[in-house]
């Protein structure tokens, strides 16, 4: 007993020597109000928020293994990196992370990479492109074209009715939509999708292995694509003018809430007024579950 | 009268050898003027360079050589070019026939396999530089693609036209592109981040 409380009490010390080895960074520069803003990072963590200020402010925190913050202004775009020695090569602890709370023009294009850091991103009204290897992505999106994926992480985004198209996807963590809109383009291979949609003109989602869930409104005229291998897509869908459907799978089942339509052969109908303007919905599987439902 | 006993031999029908005359001889020697004929063609041959009689004003043996050897190896590479050219031909309609959907389209095996060793050995812009736990995740996400590919190929092979497999396929091989493009990406942020 008397050894694990040693080394319990060992690892809160080097826990407290750690951090008081962090060593804070501020930085501040003038920018453009529609400039371009570029984030690298590798550990650590990345937030972002626009102001209404032609000027990009930099505060952190650095890790004793990160060498410096690489900050690089040529003409009306911005470069932040976090720069770690060549050598150092993910540790455990908290030496090579860089956490960074950065705030930006809010109608600034922005551009995040990270590794395992976590990315929060809020009230930027350019496009964003977020990319996280093993972190999660958490962003509210009100530009015209949006784009956040994962690798391993998970991806939380909320939509804006700004937003135009909006591309996210996880290989193998889980995106979470709320109030999508726009044209939606999420995928996963073996992660899950769990998406709450608006208003859409276009949805195109699928997963190999993960587990589709879209609940949503299409607008008039929309086209909606879901597949999957082996997954499940489970599917709420309305649309302003109805819709048609059309669903087949080749070794699946299907499940509908429209008069009993189940089993695995192919099945196509029709939801609501039969008039111009009806969404179509297409739905594909190799041996997964399809179960689709009106709202 | 002597003229015409003599014409009257001639006019003869000669039946044998024996019947013809002996010593027969033509009015004048014809050779010094043959012979003269042939001094003067041969020197006026000597005189013009243009003419090329074989064993005459030829280049030095190994420029021979390298000259064959260079119209051999010209043959060859023509003959190679068409040969391959032929197979390609060959080969496309061959597989145009027999398989009408895009199969292979994305990972063979071979393909699979190459693209798992480069993204596991290139230092840069691949899985090596990402943290162990996302590229043992990227790795079973990529197996599991492989898999569904191959259970689609399985279907196509029993079913080569059917619309939905054909599909499923093309589905299925974008979202390893989309995969790939990730770890392409992580991979650059991963170096972009490293210093000296």
């Amino acid at each position: 007993m008397r050894p694990l409380i040693l080394f319990f009490v060992g690892l809160a010390w080097i826990q407290v020597v750690c951090a008081a080895d962090d060593r804070a960074y501020s930085e501040h520069l003038s920018a453009s109000l529609n400039g371009s803003v570029q984030i690298n990072n590798i550990a650590g963590s990345v937030t972002v928020n626009g102001w209404e200020k032609p000027e990009v402010d930099i505060q952190g925190e650095l890790g004793a293994s990160v060498q410096r913050v690489e900050v690089t202004h040529i003409d009306d775009r911005i470069v932040i990196k976090a720069m770690l020695p060549e050598n150092v090569d993910h540790p455990r602890d908290h030496s090579a992370e860089a956490r960074l709370r950065v705030r930006v023009p809010m109608n600034s294009s922005l551009e995040v990479s990270t590794v395992s850091a976590p990315i929060t991103v809020d009230g930027i009204h350019g496009a964003s492109k977020l990319h996280s290897v093993s972190g999660d992505v958490r962003a509210g999106l009100a530009g015209a074209e949006e784009e956040a994926n994962s690798v391993s992480g998970d991806v939380y985004v909320t939509g804006n009715p700004t937003v135009s198209s909006l591309r996210t996807s996880t290989v193998s963590g889980t995106v979470f939509l709320t109030h999508g809109v726009g044209d939606i383009s999420a995928h996963t291979v073996n992660g899950k999708l769990d998406l709450a949609v608006d208003g859409s003109k276009s949805v195109d989602v699928g997963g190999v292995t993960g587990e589709v869930s879209f609940r949503g409104h299409l607008s008039r005229g929309a086209d909606m694509k879901a597949t999957t291998v082996d997954g499940k897509l489970s599917l709420k869908v309305s649309a302003d003018a109805g819709y048609t459907y059309d669903i087949a799978t080749f070794g699946g089942s299907i499940h509908t809430c429209f008069g009993g339509q189940n089993g695995s052969a192919p099945l196509s109908g029709q939801v609501g007024p039969n008039g111009v303007g009806h969404a179509s919905v297409h739905l594909r599987s190799l041996r997964g579950v399809i179960d689709l439902c009106d709202q | 009268m002597a003229d015409s006993q003599e014409q009257q031999p001639s006019s003869r029908r000669v039946s044998a050898l024996s019947q013809l005359r002996g010593g027969f001889r033509p009015s004048r020697d014809l050779w010094p003027d043959i012979e003269n004929r042939i001094t003067a063609a041969r020197s006026a041959s000597e005189s013009t360079p243009t003419s090329s009689p074989v064993g005459r004003h030829l280049p030095p043996a190994w420029a021979r050589v390298a000259a064959a050897a260079v119209v051999l190896v010209s043959a060859g590479v023509w003959l190679g070019h068409v040969e391959r050219t032929l197979n390609l031909v060959r080969k496309e309609s061959e597989s145009a026939a027999l398989a009408p959907v895009q199969t292979n389209a994305c990972v063979s095996e071979a393909q699979y396999l190459h693209e798992r060793t480069a993204l596991m050995s290139r230092p840069a812009g691949t899985l090596a530089g990402l943290p162990p736990e996302s590229q043992r995740r990227v790795l079973a996400s990529l197996t599991t693609i492989h898999s569904a590919v191959q259970d689609i190929e399985t279907a196509l092979a029993r079913d080569s036209t059917n619309p939905l497999l054909q599909d499923l396929l093309l589905t299925t091989c974008q979202d390893e592109t989309r995969v790939l493009t990730e770890v392409q990406a992580a991979g650059s942020a991963e170096h972009a981040g490293r210093g000296i």
